[in-house]
């Protein structure tokens, strides 16, 4: 059957069920809806009437005339008679039956017998309703008892009248129906006709895409409809296919161009390069494998890694497989050899990468090597250069050292030996001025006092250059020196040089260091010294000696509000013979500094300072770490053995 | 919703006329029914809405010469002076008479009159500072009911010889336009007997109006009379002579109270009496005389039953 066909018989049916179906709920409803609402009407109307009797029983009730008859008659007239007009619908009845089962209303049945629907209304209940067939008609009737006077009222109507209005409604449901359905029917056929039409097209394009051509496309006539929707989808459909095929055809062809791409990549690369399945079976390779190992291409197919593997990597290099490369999908480099087809070892270099299909499970590995022979040899050759150059080093150090300790010697013999002729032509002076001076006139007394100036700074410059080549050539003897009973001692002794100056000092106490004594005192007393020469000029001078705890670690500080310096030649305070201040102004011979410096390194430690022209200067010290942790381990040993005691 | 819209409008009118004097003078007594009843409905609603009402009795009814009526008058225009009401309620014709034409015409002071007689020009009514209601006999009423018991057009009418009943008689004529086949105005009673007999010989209906200004009067005597001697429907328009009559369709007293009332408190409101026309009583109350009815073979039906008292006789 055609599916034209086939949609204009279901569009019949399924209006005829409807209209079927509308006729049959809508009468049903509207029949029990105006046979309640008649039944309420005529219940109303029956309420009223009875209101109207038992308002007139009331009134003789009130006046005491109720035992006289002909009050009771007229009044029960008037009652009726009050009736007279009633109307209730075409085919409404009102009847009122007297206590002897007679008609009282209406007037043109008075006297006869009841009707034979009204007749059991008497013998039953107060009051109801009801519904029966009387001479061929069904009736539905109300009723009340009056019971004073033994009536009983009644009010009936035919049921054809009450189903009018339905039937009215069928019969008009029925038209519109009639019309609707030749409409629908007319409509459907067109509507059936143009659908089908259009899916034929869309068949049709369906079947060309079938057959392969894809540039087939449906002429869509409308776009507001499924139909049309379809058949664009349909069209969309085609042409996306087309261009997924375009696409895929263009991907193999790139990834053919990729593939050959990276195929002469590794080819042609100086790394040899190989693939393997899970169990080491070689699958692929390059031909620089070849040319390292000495196999053919036939050959390495039928091989795996273990077997141009020496056995010595092999627990090694499954470890790394399986730490590595199942864990993370590639190895670190490593190195290992292989063994070639004539049993030559060469070392190489390598990482493994894990191949893995869609669900990520490892299905084989690859791997480029890279031969690095050419490197061990070279490191080989290196680790030989290195060891001789360290001899070398050594013996050049020795030679040095020698030389340096021949120079000291020399320059201590120097140094001593030119004391002897400085002390004579200072004792020399001494005694012409003290012998003679009274020849002399004063200039030449000037000039004799200046020689002996000049020989006694030389002197000192002497002692000092001796000092400082002491400390360069003292063997160190590391013990754990009071570093703060060192200060005491030293600012005591220049307190003794100078009782007459005011200076107050500030002394930490028990700070301990891993050092050499005699050095340290050397260094100590030269920065004391000097702290205590250049606050000279300060009526209150003030000097510390502490300890600090700085970036640097921890260490000692000395302190003073004496002249200061300028930062910008702080450089300079350490080399020999430099001065930042004049002879006149402060004397000295510029090695005191510069020797402290060298007991500090000659210990591994480092010397600084910080000062400010006419505020003072600090300078700070901190030794080795050896040094730092002497100083905490001998401070808490300290105050353990206090609280010991 | 007419009960409800008054409400509203005593409710409105209570917060201007609450704490106001009002001097009500009553031209009768106390236990006048009339004037209890009038009275009783008038105090009802002026209490409600918060007015200081005073009741002043001028007894003309048991005193009906004018000299004590004009000595009423004055002890009440004394009332006025003494006491400086805000309105005064003037009822019935005695007030007007004695009162408020000699002193309060045209006055300052509001007022309101019920229960004039049938005309109230006669007092040169209305004044600039009055308005009211006249009181008139529901004849129409009466007759209307009369003329379901009896086939035949001829309407007798019998009273006491007063100026009231005479002027009334002369109102039914003029402004009802009843015509009358005879009318007897008589002065005594055995006289009233006579003229009840032969009435009923020349008419079809009777109405035995009032029995003022008939001496020897005896109201149990003219019931037993009439209930012997009754032939054809008769009614009145005054409640006395309900055990007379078969019928009596009289004026509602308790709607002359209660218009006295709420007139009274839209003036005191506000509104100026001379803006509010006179008007008529409109109600009646209705007697139905069941032995004078069952001599003549007549049953009252319960339509007319349900709206009346019914007396039983003697």
């Amino acid at each position: 059957m055609r599916l034209q066909t086939r949609v204009n018989l279901i569009f019949l049916a399924i209006l005829l069920a409807a209209i079927g179906a509308m006729v049959f709920v809508g009468s049903a409803v509207i029949e029990e809806i105006i046979f309640e609402l008649k039944t309420e009407l005529m219940r109303e109307q029956l309420d009223h009437v009875e209101e109207g009797i038992r308002s007139d029983y009331k009134a003789l009730e009130r006046h005491g005339l109720l035992g006289i008859s002909s009050y009771r008659e007229v009044a029960q007239r008037e009652t009726l008679e009050r009736f007279a007009g009633f109307r209730f619908g075409e085919t409404g009845a009102v009847y009122i039956i007297g206590s002897r089962r007679n008609v009282l209303f209406p007037k043109n049945g008075a006297g006869r017998t009841v009707p034979a629907w009204v007749a059991p209304l008497v013998e039953e209940s107060e009051r109801g309703e009801a519904s029966g067939v009387f001479r061929g008609l069904g009736r539905l009737w109300v009723h009340a008892r009056f019971q004073p006077w033994e009536w009983v009222l009644s009010i009936s109507i035919e049921e054809s009248e009450i189903l009018a209005r339905r039937d009215l409604f069928i019969l008009q449901v029925s038209l519109i129906g009639i019309v609707v359905l030749i409409g629908a029917w007319i409509a459907g056929i067109a509507l059936s006709r143009t659908l089908t039409q259009r899916i034929d097209a869309t068949l049709r394009c369906v079947q060309e895409v079938e057959r392969g051509n894809l540039a087939a496309r449906v002429p869509v006539s409308s776009t507001s409809d499924e139909l049309g929707q379809l058949q664009i989808g349909v069209n969309a459909m085609t042409g996306t296919l087309a261009a997924r095929i375009r696409d895929q055809e263009s991907a193999e062809q790139a990834l053919r161009t990729s593939e050959a791409r990276y195929r002469r990549l590794y080819q042609s690369m100086w790394e040899a390069y190989a693939s393997t399945d899970m169990k080491g079976c070689i699958q692929d390779f390059n031909q620089q494998l070849c040319d390292l190992i000495g196999y053919d291409r036939d050959e390495l197919l039928h091989l795996n890694t273990d077997q141009i593997t020496p056995d010595r990597w092999h627990d090694l290099e499954r470890r790394i497989v399986e730490d590595q490369v199942r864990e993370r999908g590639y190895s670190d480099i490593f190195e290992k050899e292989l063994r070639c087809k004539d049993g030559a070892v060469i070392p190489v270099e390598l990482r493994i990468y894990l191949l893995t299909d869609d669900q990520g499970e490892g299905v084989g590995m690859w791997a480029i090597i890279r031969d690095i022979t050419e490197r061990k040899r070279d490191a080989e050759e290196l680790h030989r250069h290195r060891e001789h150059l360290e001899e070398l080093v050594a013996q050049r150090t020795e030679a040095l050292e020698s030389a340096n300790r021949e120079l000291e010697a020399f320059a201590y013999s120097v140094s001593h030996d030119l004391r002897t002729p400085l002390r004579g032509i200072d004792g020399f002076s001494q005694a012409l001025l003290e012998d003679y001076g009274e020849l002399i006139d004063a200039q030449g007394k000037n000039y004799l006092l200046r020689i002996r100036n000049g020989a006694q700074f030389m002197a000192v410059l002497i002692d000092d250059l001796l000092g400082l080549s002491r400390v360069g050539r003292w063997e160190l003897e590391p013990n754990r020196v009071n570093l703060s009973a060192l200060a005491t001692d030293i600012v005591d002794g220049l307190r003794h040089e100078q009782p007459n100056r005011l200076v107050h000092c500030e002394i930490t106490p028990e700070l301990y260091a891993y050092c050499d004594p005699t050095l340290m005192r050397q260094a100590l007393y030269n920065l004391l010294q000097n702290a205590w020469k250049f606050t000279g000029g300060k009526k209150e001078a003030i000097i510390e000696f502490g300890e600090f705890n700085g970036e640097s670690g921890r260490g000692i500080f000395v302190r003073d509000n004496g002249a200061g310096f300028d930062m910008r030649y702080a450089d300079r305070l350490f080399q020999p013979f430099q001065r930042l201040h004049s002879e006149e102004s402060f004397s000295g011979t510029g090695i005191g500094l510069a020797t402290v410096d060298r007991v500090i390194h000659r210990h591994g430690g480092a010397l600084w300072a910080e000062g400010e022209v006419g505020k003072g200067a600090t300078f700070f010290f901190v030794l080795p770490e050896r040094m730092e942790k002497t100083i905490s381990n001998y401070t808490r040993e300290v105050i353990v053995a206090g609280e010991r005691q | 919703m007419a009960f409800l819209l008054a409400s509203l409008s005593a409710q409105g009118v209570d917060q201007r006329s609450k704490g106001m004097r009002v001097l009500y003078v009553d031209s009768y007594h106390p236990e006048y029914e009339s004037s209890r009843i009038k009275n009783a409905a008038a105090r009802e609603i002026l209490t409600a809405a918060g007015v200081n009402l005073r009741f002043l009795y001028m007894d003309t009814k048991r005193n009906s010469s004018p000299t004590f009526g004009r000595e009423a008058g004055a002890r009440a225009w004394g009332e006025i002076k003494s006491w400086d009401p805000s309105l005064l309620i003037a009822a019935d014709d005695a007030a007007i008479k004695y009162l408020v034409e000699p002193h309060l015409r045209d006055a300052a002071l509001p007022i309101v009159f019920i229960g004039v007689n049938a005309d109230a020009s006669v007092y040169g009514l209305p004044y600039s500072n009055t308005t009211g209601q006249v009181e008139v006999d529901p004849i129409d009423t009466l007759l209307g009911v009369l003329a379901r018991y009896t086939d035949g057009r001829r309407i007798g009418l019998l009273t006491g010889d007063t100026a009231t009943d005479r002027k009334t008689v002369y109102h039914y004529t003029n402004s009802n336009g009843i015509a009358f086949h005879r009318v007897r105005f008589v002065d005594r009673f055995d006289e009233w007997k006579r003229a009840f007999v032969e009435l009923q010989d020349e008419v079809d209906v009777l109405v035995l109006r009032n029995h003022g200004g008939i001496a020897e009067w005896d109201f149990v005597e003219a019931e037993v009379f009439a209930l012997e001697n009754t032939r054809v429907p008769t009614g009145s328009p005054v409640s006395p002579m309900a055990p007379v009559v078969m019928i009596g369709a009289t004026k509602a007293e308790a709607e002359l109270g209660r218009y006295a009332a709420s007139t009274a408190l839209k003036v005191l409101g506000g509104v100026s009496p001379a803006t509010i026309p006179i008007s008529e009583n409109q109600e009646a109350e209705f007697y139905l005389h069941a032995g004078i009815a069952q001599r003549l073979g007549i049953v009252f039906p319960p339509s007319l039953l349900r709206q009346a008292k019914v007396v039983r006789g003697p």
